[in-house]
């Protein structure tokens, strides 16, 4: 195969350049509209992107729990919006939108493109408790099978079984995660975390304990896409879009929690992407510094640390006790806490967190020298990811 | 043809569905297996996944390996809250179809990878449609 580079036109040449986000709150009391409207704006107002500039909008909603693009291109008072767009994914859908939004950027279907995620995901529809229409569903809760959690772990108990792992390279994740969360002011569990503690928490959908799980949260989070030549005349150093995919496999099942026909429950679709999304970048996995790895529940973190590469067969959960995945170590790993920690907008939060980190702008929790980041979205049979890079400018 | 209270609770959900939960208030799993490849599954797909063959109807021996399960603590609804803790199982079918079900008649802390189990099919409306058993266990 010829450069691989050369099959997504806009790597090299699309950027993010701003994030906007509103508290992570149990109850905002506010419109998921308004939560959406004050992210995306906050996302343009922090790039330094006038809002009559943005011409797209992108968003996922889940078991229509959020608002159309539409609704936030009215809300924003955008002048003459190009390309709106709203897809019903899960966490699959952050990194993949990103994508799209490059995509139309480097196409000349949009100019500067805004996506986000929006939801009253813990005092509104909460999508632990969701019951989804569908074929699948009706294969899934007759049996008591209902939840996220619930289908989550059974990859969980698979890969422990298949690599010899123990319910403690759970807890390696949930305590290694929550050593960054204490320095991340937004994220709704701060407090630490030992494996003693890990070990009292009550199981929820056993292997499971609560503090395997995300934290359902209210809140939004957007991200502003354009091109790298305009990011570069924007406020903040641009976040370089180097390398991207999106894909799954066959037998990828028909929703987002099926999986009666994924052949291996302890290989998600971070191990389907790797090869393209390295080659995408011209990088290895030992090339970046950093990993934000979509989170919803501690496993998804050593699948997909395996998947992409950054670990062995099995050996994830040893690099995280060692602490490399911690503040100080080598690979730092879902640097604001995680979904875990942080709080759940569907993995938007998770290229929010990759983006502060590749302009320097995480606070104290900032990877010092740290010029490239991986970045997944999704834990199962479908997914997507990023590869970023800093590109340093000449301090103003 | 009058339809049992079981099969009214199960039915109705979606067309393609209804034809697996009637065999199985009759006490038998229903699988598709492809025509052209022999690829056997649960989901009523109209065509084969792994070839896009078209699919025939056959019963499953109901046999099978536990590939893995979850013991659910925390349900998220009043009826299965009172029935926690419970197992639910990925249970592959010696057809080679995975089919998602409760376990029971093993301690959920004894439960073991492949362990070998077989399908039973509680008539009780107030008990979940289908029960993997251990294989060797008389008990239904
Ligand atoms: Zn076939």
């Amino acid at each position: 195969m010829s450069d691989p580079r050369r099959r997504l036109s806009f790597l090299g040449r699309t950027a993010l350049a701003g994030v906007g986000m509103t508290a992570l709150t149990k109850a905002s009391g506010r419109s998921v509209l308004s939560l959406a409207v004050e992210a995306c704006r906050g996302a343009a107002d922090d790039a330094g992107l006038d809002l009559s500039d943005v011409d797209g909008v992108l968003s996922f909603s889940f078991n229509n729990d959020s608002v159309s693009s539409q609704a936030v291109a009215t809300s924003l008072g955008l002048p003459a919006p190009r390309y709106l767009s709203d897809v019903n994914l899960g966490g699959q859908a952050p990194a993949f939108l990103v994508m799209q939004a490059a995509a139309a950027i480097e196409s000349g279907m949009a100019r500067n493109v805004l996506v986000f995620r929006a939801l009253n995901g813990r005092s509104g529809q909460r999508v632990g408790s969701t019951r989804a229409p569908g074929l699948a569903p009706a294969f899934r809760y007759p049996h008591g099978l209902t939840a996220y959690p619930q289908f989550i772990a059974m990859w969980a108990r698979r890969f422990l079984i298949e690599t010899g792992g123990s319910e403690l390279d759970l807890g390696a994740v949930a305590v290694a995660q929550r050593t960054w969360a204490v320095d991340n002011e937004r994220a709704l569990r701060r407090a630490p975390l030992s494996i003693e503690q890990y070990v009292d928490s009550p199981m929820v959908a056993d292997p499971f304990r609560a503090v395997d799980c995300t934290t359902e949260a209210d809140g939004a989070c957007a991200v502003l896409v354009t091109s790298r030549a305009r990011a570069a005349d924007l406020r903040h150093d641009p976040v370089v879009i180097e390398g991207a995919a999106y894909g799954t496999g066959k037998r990828s099942g028909l929703d987002a929690g099926d999986a009666m026909l994924w052949p291996d429950l302890t290989r998600n679709y971070t191990s389907i992407i790797a090869e393209e999304l390295w080659n995408s970048a011209g990088m290895k996995p030992a090339d970046v510094d950093m990993a934000q790895l979509y989170d919803c529940f501690s496993s998804s973190v050593l699948l997909a640390m395996e998947g992409l590469g950054l670990a062995g067969r099995g050996e994830a959960a040893d690099l995280i006790r060692a602490g490399h995945t911690q503040p100080g170590g080598r690979l730092p790993v879902n640097t604001n806490g995680g979904l875990l920690a942080e709080g759940y907008l569907h993995g938007m939060n998770t290229v929010a967190e990759a983006v502060y980190q590749m302009q320097g702008r995480a606070g104290v929790r900032t990877v010092a020298g740290a010029e490239t980041c991986v970045v997944t979205s999704g834990a199962l049979t479908d997914g997507s990811a990023l590869v970023l890079a800093r590109q340093r400018r000449e301090a103003a | 043809m009058t339809i049992s209270a079981a099969q009214a609770q199960l039915t109705g959900t979606d067309p393609d569905a209804d034809g697996f939960w009637a065999a199985v208030v009759g006490g038998a799993l229903q699988l598709r297996r492809c025509t052209r490849c022999g690829t056997c599954f649960v989901l009523p797909l109209p065509s084969c996944p792994e070839c896009a063959g078209d699919p025939e109807l056959v019963l499953s021996e109901g046999r099978g390996s536990l590939y893995t399960w979850v013991v659910v603590h925390h349900a998220f609804d009043e009826e299965l809250a009172r029935q926690v803790p419970y197992v639910v199982g990925a249970v592959e079918l010696d057809e080679g179809a995975r089919i998602f079900a409760r376990v029971e008649g093993i301690d959920p802390a004894a439960l073991e990878a492949d362990v070998r189990v077989r399908a039973t099919y509680p008539a009780d409306p107030d008990r979940p449609p289908i029960v993997f058993v251990p294989e060797e266990s008389a008990s239904a």
